[in-house]
């Protein structure tokens, strides 16, 4: 019946409510508040729609996509808020970082969904059940905000997985048992039934998918025509070939080693990390970008992988400010863990536009000197190629205390 | 409810409560003031839930009662009034007619018990300070509070007291202004950090009195009570930076200006220096001081101003936006600004008349 070698576990992650999530974590003094994240309700004559409503609007009646002035009526002690995308797209890169701390192949669905193939890391992290765990919590352990997971052996199943129970669920599907999960669910669920197909296969007395699996298939043909017919006779059987593709776009930039022997030696990680910091930055200063948070993966031997964030304030370009950041985290998984380390990584996230004309700071180091290297180590490197200069013994921890 | 009260009354106390409205993102139910009357007094209160006004007047209770009416509408009625008496009267909560002179008008508001309640605090610890000094330390240090969003804590001015000393300080990285005013007796130690706004919202709404004012501080909120207004406001959570550790302690070489002939240099270079930054030099040596201004393809200027300077000679620049503002609010005759090196934090100070104020500014790169 499937060509497929091996069976897949795939992950489908679905932030819970995750606009109306963010807005609440910034500011807490809503939280349990009808919320409405949308266009402008202009006092209950707005034109524009729901982007997303808390669960405590969703009891109130409030839907997404619906007309902010009905989500205006329906709720008078709501919350109204515009959509802050930036916002919404730096959590977003948080939670991907999450993901690719779990397996490359991650495929965003806009900011608040992926799916996930972890079929690879199931002898690293355990199986699809405790990679939906660790996703789960490493992602509210990195933001806070809470996601429903569903786990199966195909794409389809797992999004309807992750669907049914929000929020804050986990639902697996062991492989073999996707048709009987499906079963009893309304045909709605399926993908690519909208309202017209729904309303057809009502007509043909299909209410449920177990229903329509045990039609024949030239009974749906006729009712949806061919096509559509077989394929939503496939995802009733609970099958779906379809790969996650993971999307090259770059969140974030990042740089990581292996060790050739795994290590804890503190003089050999300092260096490498010093190496990575300077990449890091030489390619932030390319763009014109600065860190302001820079992140810190860590790969224990056996392969146990974990990642680390720290903010920068203010948002730096510079090499050494991203060692020092790295070098706290990194000291602080060598004291946690006596562990060895097989591969350390540095990523620098939540990009700001680059380092400000040349006001000094009040609070932070002489940055004119620093800056003068830098933009000489650059000119080296464009010309001769990034591993022509290096910083003096790339220890930048024992720079003059600044 | 129904009380009887006056055009002037009422749009004063109105006008109050209108400025915690705020005008986007609100609850539906919060476009409204919510309006209340008993014990021969009316109280009106506004909110957005970080930042509330509650201001209170005497007027006639012919009935107690309460509602909330919207915000904006009944503010520009009420101002439309003629002078006397109105007359406001509610029914089932929602149903106002208010009669002003021959007028009447009916307004439909929203249930009052939907309104969200004024916080009651725990009256922890508080500091009395009088309104006027409070408006002089808000006014002397507000204007350097972060624009800049990522800097969370320094969008708001620190407030410190302890048994001697009642301190403002804020900063945004680049320069940092701080006054000090000597405590009242008793004087509990408090320390906290105030949103911009509820600083705004405070010199709007406070007069220059010699009334004390007194600011009850918990762990997430500040409680001013001034008279019959009452003021709250959600306090900014984190780490101020060490302020201190950035005023020069040992700025050796004094430069002595009269204020108002280099705030105008300033003024006048400043068109000049929009580009970078808005960047002026100064050049300052034993004879006097040289403030200059350039924009490629565009223009220069150049200005000397009388100064006493003993120092070595050092080419600065500042960014003339900080140095005027800061200026502006030293309020005295005489400045006297204390440098170290070119790439050192400046101190001014004022000479003469002593507002408690200092201001520390960074130097640009020049």
């Amino acid at each position: 019946m499937n060509a497929t070698p091996r069976s897949r576990t795939i992950l489908h992650v679905d932030m819970d409510q995750f606009y109306a999530a963010v807005e609440v974590k910034r500011r807490p003094e809503l939280k349990g508040l009808p919320l409405i994240v949308g266009s402008d309700p202009k006092g209950g004559r707005g034109r524009g729609v729901v982007s997303t409503a808390s669960y405590e609007a969703r009891a109130l009646g409030v839907r997404s996509a619906m007309p902010i002035s009905t989500a205006w009526r329906l709720c008078p002690r709501g919350v109204f808020l515009p959509v802050d995308m930036p916002a919404y797209a730096a959590e977003s890169a948080r939670i991907h970082r999450v993901f690719e701390a779990l397996t490359p192949l991650v495929e965003p669905i806009g900011l608040d969904e992926a799916f996930l193939d972890v079929t690879d890391s199931a002898l690293l992290v355990g199986d699809g059940e405790a990679c939906a765990r660790r996703v789960r919590s490493d992602i509210l352990e990195a933001t806070g905000l809470v996601c429903s997971v569903g786990v199966a052996a195909n794409k389809f199943v797992a999004k309807v997985a992750s669907d049914l129970r929000k929020p804050a669920a986990l639902v697996v599907v062991p492989p073999g048992t996707e048709r009987e999960f499906l079963a009893p669910l309304d045909v709605g669920r399926l993908w690519g039934v909208g309202r017209v197909a729904e309303a057809r296969l009502k007509a043909l007395g299909v209410r449920t998918i177990g229903e329509l699996a045990r039609r024949p298939e030239s009974d749906l043909a006729r009712a949806l025509g061919q096509a559509a017919g077989r394929r939503l006779a496939t995802l009733a059987r609970g099958e779906d070939d379809r790969a996650v593709v993971p999307d090259r776009a770059a969140v974030s930039l990042g740089r990581e080693t292996t060790f050739e022997t795994d290590t804890r030696d503190a003089e050999s990680l300092r260096r490498t990390l010093g190496e990575l910091a300077e990449d890091v930055a030489f390619r932030l200063r390319l763009r014109g970008l600065a860190c302001a948070t820079l992140q810190l993966k860590y790969r224990f031997e056996g392969f146990e992988t974990h990642t680390r964030q720290r903010p920068l304030s203010p948002a730096s370009d510079h090499g050494p400010d991203l060692f020092r950041a790295g070098w706290e985290e990194l000291r602080a998984v060598l004291k946690a863990d006596a562990r060895r380390l097989r591969l350390v990584g540095l990523s620098a996230m939540g990009l700001a536009p680059g380092a400000e004309a040349e006001q000094g700071e009040l609070f932070g180091a002489d940055r004119g000197r620093l800056r003068r290297a830098d933009a000489a180590m650059d000119a080296i490197r464009a010309r001769h190629g990034e591993d022509a200069i290096r910083r003096g013994g790339q220890i930048p921890g024992r720079e003059r205390p600044s | 409810m129904k009380i009887v009260s006056t055009k002037a009354d009422l749009s004063r106390v109105i006008a109050l409560a209108l400025g915690a409205v705020s005008t986007k993102n609100v609850m539906p139910v919060l476009t409204n003031l919510l309006i209340e009357a008993r014990d021969h007094s009316l109280t009106v209160t506004g909110t957005d839930l970080e930042l509330g006004v509650r201001a209170k007047i005497s007027a006639e209770v012919v009935q107690p009662g309460s509602t909330a009416l919207p915000a904006k509408k009944l503010s520009e009625l009420v101002r439309t009034f003629e002078e006397g008496d109105v007359e406001l009267s509610v029914k089932d909560g929602v149903k106002a007619e208010i009669r002003s002179g021959r007028a009447t008008i009916k307004l439909t508001g929203a249930q009052p018990e939907d309104y969200p309640a004024f916080p009651t605090l725990r009256k922890e610890r508080s500091i009395k300070i009088p309104s006027e000094t409070l408006l002089a330390m808000i006014r002397r240090c507000a204007f350097s509070v972060s624009q800049d969003e990522t800097r969370y804590i320094l969008q708001g001015a620190l407030l410190q007291g302890d048994p001697t000393k009642i301190r403002m300080v804020t900063t945004d990285g680049h320069r940092l202004s701080m006054v000090e005013k000597d405590a009242t007796a008793g004087q509990e130690a408090v320390s906290c950090v105030i949103p911009a706004k509820a600083l705004q919202e405070l010199t709007r709404i406070l007069e220059p009195k010699e009334d004390a004012a007194t600011l009850y501080v918990t762990e997430n909120q500040l409680f001013v009570e001034w008279g019959d207004l009452a003021i709250f406001s959600r306090l900014l959570d984190g780490q101020f930076p060490n302020y201190d550790q950035v005023i020069p302690k040992k700025n050796e070489h004094k430069l002595v200006a009269e204020t108002a002939p280099l705030i105008a240099v300033l003024n006048r270079m400043s068109p000049l220096a929009a580009d970078k930054g808005n960047s002026v030099k100064f050049l300052v040596n034993e004879d006097g001081l040289q403030v200059s201004a350039a924009t490629a393809e565009i223009g220069e200027a150049s200005e000397s101003v009388d100064v006493d300077y003993s120092g070595p000679s050092m080419t600065l620049a500042f960014n003339a936006r900080y140095l005027l503002e800061a200026l502006k609010a030293l309020g005295s005759e005489r400045v006297e600004i204390r440098l170290n090196t070119a790439l050192s934090p400046a101190l001014l100070t004022p000479l003469g008349s002593d507002d408690g104020g200092r201001y520390v500014i960074m130097p640009m790169r020049a």
